[in-house]
């Protein structure tokens, strides 16, 4: 396997980084879902070809990283994943392809639910044989070697949990697959009381170590959140100078950042093209010190934990759920803050998907009703319905419980109609038509500049969204 | 409620880490 060099995750907002760091990137890693939309009434999905046209035609290196499907879970990727992913695998032609080792849904009595979220697993001999099973199946199916992602953990650990790196040794050793090495995820997990980054290390087959990913962070209420939101900060830029030159077989090194927060927090170009140079002078150390390992993988009984399964349903109900939820898992887990921080970053998700795809809709209500009025009703809609893995599906359900609370404000009906038609269009399902009862114009303009739209003459227009 | 022949229109127009979505907090601004 080609060595890459060091590149990025993409984002739209990137490319200026993009333009003016030619030298510094090598690599440009795509995560492929967010083109994928899925196609109303059937089990596959629709991919953007606009989108993967473009990316096939950039002048780095690509790979693709999964971000919606992980392998850590008792449900395995549906079979309609697996099959867009290798389609977008053929048309970019990445080197390897990563996912997460966690789980996004799970299953109780009443049917399997999303938790809209990454959620970690179980760390128990059990889980390691689901997981090792659920890459083999992907191997067998996909073009290109296949690397897992090791993921952040808020919760801490339970009695008979194997560690961090036992768990993660144990899968890729009996997968025989490769480790896609996320320092920032580890360096959250020992500043929330996990285990150690270099006790981590001392435990994974570090030969198996394809790639790294590098973040920055942020505090919320006494945790370090992978929240992707700027530079690596200097503690993990020092651990990486420890870490990077014990890995033999590294292709790979590249640097995470969320879009939003590039305006959030007045990131410019030059702040990520000064941390490339940082993050290439850690590439340029790779294996110097290769031959020291410090392996020592100890067998962990985890004689008292759960099944895989009944785990994956505690904490996906206790993170996703009402307060009865959260006190079941106390009751067969303990106590744990690490919920709370979960449930909060769900539903930070959850009101994101809403914010971009309900735009005009969530604005009007913000308007005419107030904040703390519109976060009662997303609270409410929150705890009596579980996330949707996508926009489309989490705004229809919340458009579905705002017209049942009879709000009655001028325009609500429509603007969910058209807020729902764009998203459809956009999804490569349209065109919709939207009905208004005065000029649309008007009243999108006007919420446009922040103002409550004014009544308008009657007139009904049958707006086409194409 | 609205004698008024229907006027016709036309306007041309995916969930990934494991921290904090400042997209709403955006919205609210």
């Amino acid at each position: 396997m080609r060595e890459l060099g060091v590149g990025l995750i993409y984002m739209p907002s990137l490319e200026p980084v993009l333009l003016a760091g030619q030298g510094l990137v090598d690599v440009v890693e795509i995560e492929p879902e967010p083109y994928w939309s899925k196609i109303p009434g059937e089990q596959r999905y629709r991919i953007n070809h606009a989108a993967l046209q473009y990316f096939s035609q950039l002048p780095y290196r690509l790979l693709l990283h999964g971000v919606g499907f992980p392998i850590g879970g008792t449900i395995p990727p549906a079979d309609a994943h697996t099959e867009a992913f290798i389609e977008t695998i053929q048309r970019l032609g990445p080197v390897w392809v990563s996912e997460h080792m966690s789980f996004n849904r799970a299953a109780d009595r009443r049917g399997c639910f999303d938790t809209g979220f990454l959620l970690p697993p179980l760390q128990s001999a059990e889980t390691v044989s689901i997981a090792v099973d659920n890459i083999r199946h992907l191997q067998q199916r996909l073009p290109v070697p296949f690397a897992f992602e090791t993921g952040v953990n808020y919760l801490q650990p339970q009695a008979d949990e194997m560690s961090d790196g036992q768990f993660w040794a144990a899968v890729a050793d009996a997968a025989d697959c490769g480790i896609l090495l996320d320092l920032h995820n580890l360096y959250c997990n020992q500043v929330n009381g996990r285990q150690p980054v270099l006790e981590v290390i001392d435990e994974l087959p570090l030969e198996r170590v394809w790639e790294v990913h590098l973040a920055g962070g942020q505090d919320m209420d006494g945790y370090w959140l992978d929240a992707h939101s700027g530079p690596a900060p200097p503690a993990l830029m020092e651990l990486a100078r420890e870490v990077i030159p014990r890995l033999p077989n590294l292709k790979a090194i590249n640097f995470e950042i969320m879009e939003e927060y590039l305006t959030a927090h007045e990131i410019k170009p030059d702040t990520i093209l000064t941390h490339l140079q940082d993050i290439r002078a850690l590439w340029a150390t790779r294996g110097r010190r290769a031959g020291e390992s410090n392996r020592s993988v100890a067998p962990s009984a985890g004689s008292a934990l759960p099944s895989p399964a009944e785990w994956e349903a505690l904490l996906g109900h206790a993170t996703t759920g009402d307060a009865a939820a959260v006190r079941a898992y106390r009751k067969r887990l303990g106590s744990d803050p690490g919920i709370d921080i979960f449930r909060r970053l769900i539903q930070s998700v959850r009101g994101g998907m809403a914010a971009d795809g309900l735009h005009y809709s969530v604005r009007l209500l913000l308007l005419s009703v107030g904040l703390s009025r519109v976060e009662t009703l997303l609270a409410e809609f929150w705890g009596s319905q579980k996330p949707g893995l996508f926009p489309q599906e989490e705004c229809r359900r919340l458009a579905e419980f705002l017209r049942r609370q009879h709000l009655n404000l001028p325009y609500l009906s429509a603007l969910l109609d058209y807020d729902l038609a764009v998203l459809a269009v956009k999804n490569g399902n349209g065109p919709v038509k939207v009905s208004f009862d005065t000029d649309p114009d008007t009243i999108l303009a006007a919420l446009d500049r922040g103002k409550v739209p004014a009544a308008g003459p009657p007139q009904p227009v049958l707006l086409s969204v194409q | 409620s609205h004698k008024y022949a229907p006027v016709s229109k036309t306007v041309n127009v995916g969930m990934c880490c494991s921290g904090f979505d400042i997209r709403w907090d955006l919205a609210t601004r």
